[in-house]
């Protein structure tokens, strides 16, 4: 038995998911118990499945799993790399907290226990949609995954069913459908190139022949930019993002904003670096393409950002300017660079979570949806508002807190390869994170407010956000194993 | 020795901070004990560091950060600096029991007083540039609750200030460290050879250097990013004395004197010629400095703008890449920081007991405070220079490091900045003397007594020093022969 799990666990992990994803439902309407239990054990389930083969990664190296003993060009296949076991972290440890989080009092937020086990059905879809593009190695494949995540993430958006979070699902609806059409273009052209969806053989195949076609190339690469470009917001094409993310209930935005966005960053990765391959698509120009693209979003969603009002919308146009760091360092495209975009992966799926869940909380104890109002909240709420500033902090690049990890990577890999412009909007990007987190922070403790009837949150909401705070401190002061697996996986990207 | 004092060297003052924070909001009197431990503690490991450190033979400690490896082991240079500040931190912390007894936020002060001790010492006792650069980052957060300790307007403008000021230096050092990493390999460690040496002459080490300078220069208060510091002066006194004449200010000086002298090293830098506009700059601040306090009505704020214009002192004496030159910093450093402090304690005492803070005002405050204005007279005669004083060793050989790089100009300089600074203190101690003993003595009662004794002790070790000056000698000798 032992010997049947380690062995499939990357299927077991997927599969248990989608398996007590479907079977929520049957327990929502009488057993909300059970709803709770199953959650919470198929995501523990995800981070040690995660844990266990990241260390199986470390130890003896990266492998494929077959699946059903069909080899592949034919059967599917599994990637086992790290790469996918660093994102299978990311999602594993990011989604665990916020299901606890969410767990008590969903039941109200979305009107009632059997829209709540809904809820968690889309939520455990949405993760193993995740981890099945982490794993998959086939184009297809992925495609198939990419549609799981993006039409749960749709739902979850309208979960609780109030007309903004409906116009918001709607718009992100079309868009993401935009998005999804583009991205199964790329793959056709793709299969009509190479006759492959697998996606060593894919490059293997582009290896020989893509000097014929460069103009298809070009087309399905352009076609991959702007879905995944679509999905994971980048700057001129963002304009879902803000509504939904900040309609969203909290949990949902947490996830969307933390881990969603990056799924899809992960996609992109898989398609350029694995099925494309790094010297082809840097002939293309694409590396430009991403840089340019990741710098304007940068600046302009940190701009954006900076005239927020409202909490939530703030925080929201702040993904669209750290998903630009992501896309700057893919552009920039070295080692560091890869392997610090990758740490800001992670870095600012946990910062990202803490602020939406910590918002959350702000904003269910005093029912203040806009900044200015929360004058005097951090002497009511100590450690929720603690979390929060932890997370500014690390968002800024504060050493020692994780969001530093990654610049630091960045900016050397910028730096390596003489690209002064990149270190300087990176360096710039921080200097506006300060300019629209640390007024928030600022507000809530040294500015004096009418706070009387604010309690902090319960335990069991509080719990989970220190626990991601924790995280993003353990994270900047011992960052070595992330760091080693984002950096084998940004070996295994440009030389592999 | 082992390299734990280290760690217990800063450790003390994190855990003094977290005690603190966690005692009650009524115990003030639990909260002032722990702090004078705290600080104590740290003082006492700092000073039995001493000889070690001056030897060169100090504990170390090291690991690292991903990939990124720190190390901590003072050098003469960085227990200069630990010496000056947990000793000035302990005189300080004794002041503030005085003068924030009635005060409100009293934990968040404590609390962050301690937090900023434990980080200074860390930017001292750092041997390695990328540590420093975490420290100095860390210094600012640690530091803003108490520059915006009154919570009013004007002070959470002033933090703002502050904050920006700080972040956009701090972004320029990052650019700078990670190119110097990547030029020596990611070996960031100081040690008696600067870490740029074999680097030579490399296309944009230039940029380099200003950008380190632009980046220390703004805690340094360099014209023209000295702006903040004005504006800082909103805090309380003991913050303006402490943080604002000595250790944040000198967390930039001693960034810039590690970035000529461990990073670039004196030769390098003569190679670059860029000393002369260097020196150039820090002649401006120096004498516009003093020349805009000469202007300033509050006394605060006279006092902030002659801060900008002592701390370029040092960067004079550094800038000059002479041994006498590094000399004069030196000792710059340690005798500015005690006059600074007690003439700040003079302008809290006064504005405390008597509601004055500007000088024009100030008639007859001498009647009712005189042992304050005596200290404060003190003082004054320490900024222009004369004997009694420490500070006339400094500008000796500031002056003397100057003439023996052949650039006497710059002496002129430091005695023209002499004679503005007698303007400056002169006529404000004469006034205080002057007029009619209207006022009755201010000088009674527990808060002044532990407002009065630090500022009386400081005052009292600058004569000390300026009569014994080889009590600090054996430092200032072995940071010379260190760098040179």
């Amino acid at each position: 038995m032992a010997a049947i799990i380690s062995s499939n666990t990357p299927i077991l992990i997927v599969l248990v998911l989608l398996f007590s994803a479907y079977l929520l439902p049957i327990f929502s309407k009488k057993r909300y118990k059970i709803v709770k239990w199953l959650t919470v054990v198929s995501e523990s389930v995800l981070v040690i499945g995660g844990i266990y083969l990241a260390w199986k990664v470390l130890t003896t190296g990266q492998f494929n799993y077959i699946l059903g003993g069909w080899e592949p060009p034919w059967g599917l296949e599994l990637t086992i790399d790290p790469l996918s076991v660093f994102f299978i972290i990311t999602v594993g440890l990011i989604s665990l907290p916020i299901a606890i989080y969410s767990l008590p009092n969903m039941a109200c937020q979305v009107h009632g226990e059997r829209r709540a086990g809904w809820f968690f059905t889309l939520f455990l879809l949405h993760i193993a949609g995740l981890c099945g593009m982490a794993f998959s190695r086939d184009l297809f494949n992925l495609y198939v995954f990419i549609e799981v995540t993006t039409i749960s993430a749709v739902a979850l958006v309208a979960a609780d069913n109030s007309a903004a979070s409906i116009e918001a699902a709607f718009k992100y609806l079309i868009m993401a459908t935009l998005g999804s059409g583009f991205i199964l273009a790329g793959i056709g052209i793709m299969y009509i190139i190479t006759g492959n969806l697998n996606m060593i053989f894919v490059r293997r195949e582009l290896a020989l022949v893509w000097t014929d076609y460069p103009h298809a190339l070009w087309i399905a690469c352009s076609f991959f930019l702007v879905g995944f470009g679509i999905k994971s917001a980048v700057f001129p094409l963002h304009s879902w993002l803000p509504d939904a993310h900040s309609a969203a209930v909290t949990p949902a935005s947490a996830l969307l904003s933390g881990l969603a966005v990056k799924g899809f960053i992960i996609g992109l990765i898989k398609v350029l670096y694995i099925a494309i391959g790094v010297d082809i698509f840097t002939a293309l120009g694409i590396s430009t393409l991403l840089r340019i693209l990741g710098m304007i979003s940068l600046i302009a969603g940190s701009i954006f950002a900076l005239s927020q009002h409202q909490l939530k919308r703030r925080l929201a146009f702040s993904t669209i300017a750290q998903l630009g760091y992501v896309f700057l360092g893919l552009g920039i495209g070295n080692e560091a660079a890869i392997s610090g975009a990758l740490f800001h992966i992670i870095s600012h799926g946990l910062i990202k979570s803490v602020l939406f869940l910590a918002a959350g909380s702000i904003i269910s104890q005093s029912g203040e949806t806009e900044i200015s109002q929360l004058a005097g909240i951090g002497k009511k709420m100590p450690y929720t508002m603690g979390a929060f500033t932890a997370a500014s902090l690390a968002m800024i690049g504060i050493p020692l807190f994780s969001g530093f990890v990654g610049k630091w990577n960045m900016i050397l890999g910028s730096l390596e390869s003489a690209n002064w412009l990149a270190a300087i909007v990176i360096i710039v990007g921080s200097l506006l994170a300060a300019g629209y987190l640390l007024p928030i922070v600022r507000t809530a403790y040294f500015e004096t407010g009418n706070t009387a009837n604010i309690k902090e949150v319960s335990r069991s909401q509080l719990i989970p956000v220190l626990v991601l705070a924790a995280f993003i401190i353990i994270f900047g002061c011992f960052p070595s194993y992330i760091l080693e697996l984002t950096r084998q996986a940004a070996t295994m990207l440009l030389f592999n | 020795m082992s390299g734990n004092i280290l760690i217990f060297t800063i450790l003390t003052g994190i855990s003094g901070g977290i005690i603190t924070a966690l005692i009650p909001k009524k115990a003030d009197k639990q909260r002032k004990v722990v702090t004078l431990i705290t600080t104590l503690l740290t003082a006492v490991f700092v000073w039995l560091q001493i000889p070690s450190a001056l030897q060169g033979s100090a504990p170390v400690i090291y690991g690292s950060i991903g990939t990124m490896h720190w190390r901590l082991q003072p050098d003469p240079l960085g227990i200069i600096f630990a010496v000056i500040a947990s000793t000035l931190w302990v005189v300080t912390a004794v002041y503030s029991f005085g003068y924030m007894k009635h005060s409100e936020y009293q934990r968040n002060f404590y609390t962050f007083y301690l937090f900023s001790l434990a980080v200074t010492m860390g930017i001292a006792l750092s041997a390695n540039l990328f540590l420093l650069y975490v420290f100095y980052e860390l210094l600012t957060f640690t530091t803003y609750p108490l520059v915006i300790h009154y919570r009013n307007e004007e002070s959470l403008k002033a933090g703002n200030r502050y904050i920006l000021y700080s972040l956009v230096g701090a972004g320029f050092i990052l650019a700078a460290l990670v190119t110097t990493a990547i030029w020596t390999g990611g070996n960031l460690n100081f040690s008696t050879v600067p870490l740029l040496t074999n680097i030579g002459k490399k296309p944009g080490i230039v940029f380099v250097l200003i950008a380190f300078i632009i980046g220390f220069g703004v805690k340094a208060a360099v014209m023209p990013i000295h702006r903040w510091l004005p504006a800082a002066m909103v805090a309380p006194t003991p913050v303006s004395a402490l943080l604002h004449a000595v250790s944040v200010v000198y967390s930039g000086v001693y960034g810039i004197l590690r970035v000529v002298y461990s990073v670039f090293g004196h030769e390098l830098m003569g190679q670059l010629n860029l000393s002369n506009g260097l020196l150039l700059i820090a002649s401006f601040t120096i004498l516009v400095g003093v020349f805009i306090a000469t202007k300033q009505d509050v006394l605060k704020r006279r006092l902030a703008y002659h801060t900008i214009s002592q701390l370029s002192y040092i960067l004079l004496g550094a800038f000059t890449l002479q041994p006498w030159g590094l000399t004069g910093a030196i000792l710059h450093m340690i005798s500015y920081s005690m006059l600074k402090v007690t003439l700040f304690f003079c302008a809290g005492i006064i504005a405390e007991q008597t509601g004055e803070t500007k000088v024009s005002r100030m008639t007859g405050v001498g009647w009712a405070l005189p042992k304050t204005m005596t200290a404060f007279g003190i003082a004054s005669l320490g900024m222009i220079g004369m004997l009694p004083l420490n500070t006339f060793w400094s500008k000796y050989y500031l002056m003397k490091g100057s003439t023996a790089g052949g650039k006497w100009p710059f002496a002129l300089v430091l005695i023209g900045s002499g004679i503005i600074n007698a303007v400056c203190f002169i006529p404000t101690v004469v006034t205080a003397f002057r007029g009619e003993k209207v006022r009755s003595n201010a000088e009674q009662g527990g808060n002044v007594t532990l407002m009065l004794a630090p500022t009386l002790v400081l005052a009292t070790a600058a004569l000390f020093i300026g009569l014994w000056p080889g009590v600090v000698w054996p430092g200032v000798e072995a940071v010379v022969n260190w760098f040179f």
